[in-house]
């Protein structure tokens, strides 16, 4: 089954229930997300990973692992959601794993916070096209330009 | 009937190295980007002047992250020369 892209399917319905709030600090939100952003992180995952569109949780299988890289992946650093044109769009700022020796096909950006009463609800699974292979270096993942075409996450 | 046209995820890249660090190069153009865009549909001599700013701006960011590399440099072979390790602030300085 492998990796492919795609925005999960049980995250377009709880942005509907008004589960995630990405905002950067305090602001947005309603009374189940306590009127600031959630806590996201982005896990690394390799090519025997099953990760797409029906992905409803953080999971281990398949997870990379390695020097530099622990389960459940790093913290992302939120950028509070925008508008441009008509398309609302949100952002995250780039992640590096320093000095680290890991290979990765993929990622899932979840949402750590406890939201309406679950943790690690997936958001979205990234499919990196081939393997990616740090070996005592980095390896960074950098976001798309934040606008209505390219940002991390759009809603049209 | 309210109908959202699409969610969509963007397509992120991926920079993976050996035995080294990203070049400063990368940091300072992804510093340059975030800082300054420029749209593809701007009329073509604002986009001129606005793509030669985005170039003064990308090196203005890269002499300031070379300083604040040799900086966090001399913290480190401080670190080292304090703590006896003399060798490996030979090594740091040779970097």
């Amino acid at each position: 089954m492998g990796i492919s892209q795609a925005i999960c399917t049980s995250f377009k319905k709880e942005l509907l229930q008004g589960v995630h709030n990405f905002t950067n600090g305090s602001g947005g939100g309603t009374t189940t997300t306590t009127g600031s952003g959630n806590a996201f992180k982005l896990a690394l995952y390799t090519s025997s990973a099953d990760l797409g569109a029906t992905a409803t949780v953080f999971t281990t299988n398949g997870q990379s692992s390695g020097t530099g890289y622990s389960s459940g992946g790093a913290a992302l650093t939120n950028v509070t959601p925008s508008t441009a044109s008509t398309t609302a769009l949100t952002d995250f700022v780039d992640l590096t794993f320093s000095s680290s020796s890991v290979t990765a096909r993929g990622a899932m950006i979840y949402n750590s916070s406890t939201a309406a009463g679950t943790a690690n609800r997936a958001v979205l699974i990234l499919d990196f096209g081939a393997d990616k292979v740090s070996q005592a270096g980095d390896f960074t993942i950098s976001f798309p330009t934040p606008d209505a075409s390219n940002a991390i996450i759009r809603i049209a | 009937m309210l109908e959202f046209s699409a969610a969509q995820a963007g397509i992120v890249s991926v920079i993976a190295t050996e035995n080294s660090g990203i070049p400063l190069d990368h940091w300072a153009g992804r510093a340059t980007d975030t800082i300054v865009s420029v749209g593809s549909e701007s009329h073509p001599v604002i986009r001129e002047q606005a793509e030669a700013f985005k170039e003064q701006v990308f090196h203005v960011v890269k002499h300031y992250m070379q300083e604040a590399v040799k900086s966090n440099k001399t913290d480190l072979i401080a670190e080292c020369e304090q703590g006896g390790y003399q060798d490996i602030a030979e090594i740091l300085r040779k970097i």
